[in-house]
């Protein structure tokens, strides 16, 4: 899976350049996104403007990164395209996700 | 008098509700859009009433069938062959094409008759409107309603002269290049005459084609304006406001149907709702609510809200300005907010898409027949409920 990843002091910035973010791909998204952690980051924000699909399996690795950080971290999304969006709207993680424009 | 229904269109505008019904069996409150036009053709003397159908042909003609329980008879104009395959092979003559086809068939058309689309709500006045097409002589009238400037490149716009006769007709203008807003409604008065204009063995189509050739010929074509409740569903957001229009009360072409089980919500036969004071006021009206469908307690709607027959919504489910067709589970752990769900689609209020089978969220929405309900593999359900 292709991603992009920003270092910045206070958060990492991923990017995922896929347009599908399905079962395909979501096993690589989960170990991308804990790799990240296991580097000690904590602040994350997955920048999904590149992303028109996004199935079970590709919001499971969000939320498997979110147990992964743990409490003293925090994982936000942002850019999310219209049927994205619904996919959070949908399934209530937008109440549980914290969404950046 | 006769009539003849347009509904062999693909409705593509309108996807995906046209992936689950053809445009005219798009449901109002569990009532197909054409249900409604039937009654209305029906009111105004139009009792023998011919549809050209093709795509999802059956489903049309076994709703419908001779037009005895709808008090007209009606006759399909199939536009298509089944090969040897059994695969239908839809053949598209266009709409005036499919028009000569019935006249070519048994000169069915033999008086002054309507050809209307099998997919708006409309109350117009038809006998005014046949009897204004008859006093200016025309061989073809069509019905015709202002619309905003920036919306003329949905309609065929005409221009007319004093006395109501078009002098040139637009299909689809730019805004730019439109010459008015007084838009086509797909409403049209015919003479048999105008089968002169309509040639055989190819497609033909009224809007792009025969319109054009009637102004060519300086036929006496018409346009009425007449003020009328016109809900046309171009695009499936106008299905979703149209049906938050009935439920609020506000169309005069459509009432909501079933009864008024307790203030706000109506209902169809054998629903079953939750009884204490606490479950009840998580349902706020207006909402309504199809046959054999069980509001489990827990559950929370707000209306404008509709839910199809035969369908359940679970302990926790939250529905809120949304549509819900037949036969669909809504789990506890789904939110809908301005939503339409069909069959295996939920739909935005803005026409944005998720197909539910493709995005793996049967656990969320789903059909209501299926065996067992589907769990989510995936850790979401779980961890939304633990923070929430």
């Amino acid at each position: 899976m292709q991603l992009e990843t920003t270092v910045n002091p206070d958060v990492v910035i991923i990017t995922p350049l896929e347009t599908r973010v399905d079962a395909h791909v979501a096993p690589a998204f989960r170990n991308a996104l804990a790799e990240r952690i296991d580097q000690g980051h904590r602040r994350l924000m997955v920048n999904m403007e590149r992303v028109e699909f996004i199935d079970s399996s590709g919001l499971g690795a969000l939320v498997s990164a979110i147990k992964r950080i743990g409490r003293d971290g925090e994982l936000r999304v942002c850019s999310l395209t219209p049927p994205v969006r619904a996919m959070f709207e949908l399934t209530r993680l937008n109440r549980v996700i914290p969404i950046e424009d | 008098m006769k009539a003849m229904i347009l509904a062999a269109g693909a409705g593509t505008r309108v996807r995906p509700l046209t992936y689950m019904v053809p445009k005219p069996m798009i449901p109002l409150l569990g009532r197909p859009l054409m249900e409604f036009l039937v009654a209305h053709l029906r009111s105004h003397g139009f009792d023998q009433i011919v549809v050209n159908t093709s795509y999802m042909a059956p489903q049309i003609e076994a709703y419908f069938r001779d037009g005895h329980r709808f008090g007209v008879e009606m006759a399909y104009s199939f536009e298509g062959t089944i090969g040897d395959d059994g695969k239908v092979d839809t053949r598209r003559f266009g709409s005036a094409g499919g028009m000569r086809r019935v006249q070519d068939f048994s000169g069915f058309f033999d008086d002054t008759f309507i050809v209307i689309c099998g997919d708006a709500l409309i109350d117009v006045d038809l006998t005014k409107a046949v009897a204004e097409h008859r006093a200016a002589g025309a061989i073809a009238s069509l019905i015709a309603t202002l619309v905003p400037h920036h919306d003329v490149s949905s309609y065929g716009i005409v221009v007319i002269d004093a006395n109501g006769r078009i002098g040139s007709f637009q299909e689809k203008p730019s805004p730019e290049a439109a010459l008015s807003r007084m838009a086509n409604t797909g409403i049209y008065i015919f003479e048999p005459e105008v089968f002169d204009f309509i040639p055989r063995d190819r497609s033909f189509d009224i809007g792009s084609e025969l319109f054009p050739a009637l102004i060519a010929a300086g036929a006496p074509f018409y346009a009425m304006d007449m003020p009328f409740e016109w809900v046309d569903i171009g695009q499936t957001p106008d299905y979703y406001y149209a049906t938050m229009k009935l439920l609020r009360g506000e169309l005069k072409t459509a009432r909501v149907p079933g009864r008024e089980i307790v203030p706000g919500i109506h209902a169809g036969i054998n629903v079953s709702l939750p009884t204490s004071p606490e479950d009840r006021a998580r349902l706020r009206g207006p909402i309504w609510i199809g046959g054999s469908t069980v509001i489990k307690p827990g559950a929370t709607i707000i209306g404008p809200a509709a839910i199809g027959a035969g369908s359940i919504v679970e302990a926790g489910a939250h529905i809120e300005r949304s549509i819900v067709w037949e036969y669909t589970r809504v789990s506890g752990l789904a939110t809908l907010r301005d939503q339409i769900v069909c069959g295996p689609y939920c739909v935005t209020s803005e026409g944005v898409t998720v197909w539910i089978d493709e995005a793996a969220l049967r656990w969320v929405v789903d059909d209501a027949r299926r065996a067992k309900p589907v769990q989510d593999e995936h850790g979401i359900a779980d961890f939304v409920a633990q923070q929430l």
